[in-house]
Parts: C-alpha cells; structure tokens; sequence
C-alpha cells in the first residue's frame, strides 16, 4: 500500500517489525524481501512519487574539501531515490578489491567476493542483468553484457551497460500491492525515541511538509539514506546520544570516497598486428564500438608501485589524424615513420580507487533546513597516493603502448608532475562516510552489526547507488540472513 | 531453338555466380594483404625512456629536433 503522509487523514497504524528509512534501491529492494515473510514492514521515503523542489532542496549541503557536485543535484530525493538519474552501468568488483593491505591503513573489507557471490543471482535480477561479468551479449534490446576477454597482464574490467532501472517507476506496482508493506511518500524523519537503559530505538518522529508530526514505532530500523545521508543521520543522532550509535571510535562519516576521474587526452595506434598476440587483441577491441575498454594495473603492480586499483578507459578508435591542438604543438608526430593515412586515434580517462582517508568525511555544518535538522557538509580529501595511483596508472598504460610499437598517450601535465593540488573530476558514488569503526576484519563488522541489531538500528550498504547497485543488493543480503532476518 | 539454347543460358549463370563468388573472396582477400602490406609499426622499445612533451607520454627517442625534454622519468 502507497500512502501520502501529506494527507490529512494519514496517520501510522500500529506496531511494525521493520521501519525502513529510505525508498531507493537499498531500501525497495529490501522492503520487497521482508513481504516475503510474515513481517509488517513501514517504508519512509521523504520525497514523492516524482521530483518536488521543497523535498530537493533537503539535500543541500555544503562543499568543504575539494571541488564537487553541488549535493542537491549529486543526489535526487524522491521514491526510487538517485537511480532517477542513474546512467546503467554495473562494474563487478575485482576480488582483490576486498583485501586487506598492510601500506593502506584502513583498507580492506571485512568480507570477500565470494561471501557475497550467493546473492549474485537475486540482485541480478532485480537489475534485470543476467550473466553479469560473463561473456558479452545482447540479453534484450536494452541489455548486453560485457566478457572478461583476458587478464594474464593487464585485465579488461567486466562492465554490464543495462537499461538504467529506475527503482520508484519499476516498483511502484509492486509496491502498490504488497499487502505487508505500507510505503510512506513525504515523511522526513526527524528524530528518535531511544530507551535510555537498553540503548534502543523504539519509535521515530516523522514530519511532512505541512508541519505535521506523526509517530512510527518498529522493533527494528533501518537506514537506506545513501552514503552522505545515513552518515548524516547518525552523526546528529550520535550528538545527542553520547555517541553510541557506532561512532565511539569516531569514524562515522570519515573515509568518504569519491572515484577521481581524469580525461587522459587523445592516444593513438599506428600499427596493425597479424600474429595472434594479447596486443593483437587489445588492437582489435580497440577499434570496435562496444565492448568498452579499460586497462587496469593487475593486484601484484598494485603492491609492488604501492598504489590502489584503477581503469585506464580507452574510447573506439578511429581512422583520423590528429589535429595541431590534439598534438600539443609538438612535431614528434612528424618525427614518427609511418604511414599518414594508417593512423588511428581515440580518447582515454582514467577511473581510480580513492585510499581511505578519515580526513575526507561527511559531516554537520552549522546550519538548519526546514525541520530544523543540521545540515550537512561534505569535506572531500584526496592523499598523494591517489594522485600517485592516477599518473602511475596512465604512465603504465603509455610505457605499454611504447613498449610494443601500438602507438603514444598523452596524460596532463600536472599529473605527470605530481601536483596533488588540483581539481578532479568524480562519479558521485559517495562511498565510504557509513564505516562505524575502522574495519579490518570480518569479526569487527560483525561486532559491529551486533551492537546496532541489539539498539534495533542497521544501516544499509552506501556503496552503489550508482555504479554498483548489485554490489549494494548484495551486501543487503549478506547482512541481512547474517542476522536471521527473513531474506531469502 | 528453345531446348537448345537453355543449356548454354545456364551455364552462363553458373559461371556468373562462381564469378561473383570469386569476387566476393578475392576482394577482400586482396585487400587484407594490400592492408598487410601498408602495416607500418612504430618501432619496439624495450625500455623506454619516458618524458612528456605538449602532453604527450613519449620516449626520449621521439624527439629529434625540437622541444626542450621535461622532467625525465
């Protein structure tokens, strides 16, 4: 059932088992889990079925650190959440991805891969992807799925480019008819009853935009805010609660993460190669359309160079040569043999992981939004390393080209001198502000989880409302059946 | 006059497709080799000495005439 809390007839009907704060993909896609077991759920989401100006503009905030997207537009605040804008695309993490380093302090996860694989499947599903991460092909008109092709040296990533799903559309009906979930449109949640001996939460204020206040009451909460949100939440809740909501080591809203993006510039192929070759291969996908190509330094050049993960994207080339401007004035081209109508040429960027850095965080500002909540400013921070990661990265890729003949790469200059001051492009993924405390084991997570299923209270994944909706669909689910809670 | 002409009518058709078969191999085939023959490499470089120049990643040898070398890696 999908009510209005605007309306003046709407009012909360008893006691539910899950409260669930947030409509975007994490938290639709976990309401429609629990309906199938015997629990009443109550779904908040703190927008309408579409955009409205006075719900989008909660969400702005402040930029503090480096140069951002304004958050009230980084974001979208109504049912289905930011998947509104999402572009569709799926990337399957690498498995080292998930391991822990002893050079990058705080890196690592409590889990691997392999806990999550189980749950592949389902969140497949509801993204409507199938074979994810398998050999590229077309599932339907909207859908094709990209092949790992080869990974001896340098691995191509596994990208699915799906029809974005739009969770509030693509749900709704379900919505609608499940009988054990009763979604709320327009109610904010302002605050929470806490029991003072155990710690738990027992209820919550819900507010809508006609200044009027209603009560929920549920044995258990969960937030599925996103990233900046759910840090925000716990940081003023953690204020007036002596943080005890997970924020004793300090660490709630530390650690966020962005993915520094850099355009490359142009690099260019002159040579075609006849022996069956892994450059013979690179050379053919580079000229086709799709797959898209990226080339990312492999797990053991990562530890040996001491830098995190990264994607050296590299777009189709075409037959073209390079204009005065694209060459940078500069007459090595000309220097160059070869043949001037054999030359092909394309663009690149680079994609790269951030290294967690608690000085990079969500966090409150000073100011106040309608319902009196602190808003929230948003300090993002990169290290030398993430720099180091980027021009590493490309240089490799640039040695590569040189190495075997393919061809050269341009990357900026500013990089190439190290210059860690400047600005970056990002991908609005905000990742990393929800840590409790700084993980490193699998026990620590649980320890963790433990300490908020005994206050009633869980936060949702906050990776991937974006690039990685599968992986925050799955980690829903770890956590969830973890906990005995009925997820299949 | 009919009967005996149709043999030669389809013969004459058979030889047009293989021809068009032919042509349909052939080309192609012709055009890869005068591909092959246009493949015009960069050469190898085993170690390369890398510098960047109007924001190109190169190798010290990629220059000969002009442009001051920056910052050597």
């Amino acid at each position: 059932m999908i009510h209005n809390a605007n309306s003046s007839e709407f009012s909360f009907q008893g006691q539910y088992d899950f409260c669930i704060i947030g409509a975007g993909p994490a938290g639709i896609s976990l309401a429609l889990e629990l309906a199938k077991s015997e629990s009443r759920i109550v779904l908040l989401e703190a927008g309408d079925r579409e955009f409205t100006e006075e719900s989008q503009e909660l969400y702005l905030g402040e930029l503090l650190g480096q140069e951002y997207a304004d958050l009230d537009v980084a974001r979208l605040r109504y049912l289905g959440g930011t998947t509104g804008h999402w572009g569709g695309q799926c990337l399957r993490l690498d498995d080292h991805d998930f391991e822990t380093r002893d050079d990058i302090p705080l890196c690592g996860w409590p889990i691997r891969y392999d806990d999550l694989r189980p749950y592949e499947k389902g969140a497949n599903e509801i993204l409507n992807l199938t074979s994810f991460g398998r050999v590229r092909r077309a599932l339907d008109d909207n859908l094709e799925v990209v092949t790992q092709r080869w990974s001896a040296d340098r691995a191509f990533y596994d990208i699915s480019n799906t029809e974005p799903i739009r969770f509030g559309p693509r749900f709704t009906g379900a919505l609608e008819t499940a009988e054990a979930i009763d979604l709320v449109l327009n109610a904010n949640v302002t605050g929470v009853s806490v029991e003072s001996a155990t710690g738990r939460i027992l209820k919550a204020k819900v507010e809508n935009y006609g200044g009027q206040t209603h009560t929920v009451q549920a044995n258990h909460f969960i937030l599925a805010m996103g990233g900046i949100e759910n840090a925000r939440f716990l940081l003023q809740l953690n204020s007036k609660q002596n943080n005890q909501f997970g924020n004793q080591g300090d660490m709630v809203g530390r650690c966020f993460m962005e993915h520094p993006t850099q355009h490359c510039g142009a690099y260019f192929i002159t040579r075609r190669l006849y022996s069956n070759s892994r450059y013979w291969q690179l050379e053919r996908l580079l000229r086709r359309q799709k797959p898209e190509k990226a080339i990312s330094p492999t797990q053991e050049f990562q530890l040996n160079s001491g830098i995190m993960n990264s994607t050296v994207h590299l777009d189709r080339l075409y037959r073209r040569p390079l204009n005065d401007q694209e060459t940078g004035g500069s007459e090595f081209i000309k220097n160059l043999e070869f043949e001037k109508d054999y030359f092909f040429s394309g663009d690149a960027f680079i994609v790269s992981e951030q290294a967690p850095n608690p000085a990079s965080r969500v966090l409150l500002t000073e100011g106040r939004d309608r319902f009196g909540q602190r808003k929230v400013g948003l300090d993002w921070q990169l290290l030398p390393i993430d720099t180091k990661t980027m021009r590493t990265s490309i240089v490799e890729v640039a040695r590569m080209l040189i190495r075997t003949g393919l061809g050269r790469m341009q990357m900026d200059p500013k990089l190439w001198e190290g210059q860690s001051n400047q600005a970056y492009d990002y991908s609005w993924h905000h990742m990393g502000g929800g840590r409790g405390c700084p993980i490193r084991r699998k026990q620590e997570l649980w320890t963790e989880i433990v300490k908020f299923t005994e206050q009633k209270i869980y936060t949702l994944p906050d990776r991937a409302s974006l690039l990685h909706p599968v992986m925050q669909i799955q980690r829903t689910r770890l956590y969830s059946s973890h906990f005995g809670l009925p997820i299949i | 006059m009919t009967d005996q002409n149709e043999p030669a009518k389809r013969i004459t058709r058979r030889k047009l497709a293989k021809l068009a078969i032919a042509g349909t191999v052939i080309g192609p085939a012709t055009w890869g080799v005068a591909l092959k023959l246009k493949d015009n490499p960069l050469p190898e470089v085993a170690e390369p000495h890398l510098k960047i120049e109007g924001g190109w990643i190169l190798d010290i040898d990629d220059i000969f005439n002009d442009g001051a070398i920056v910052n050597t890696e």
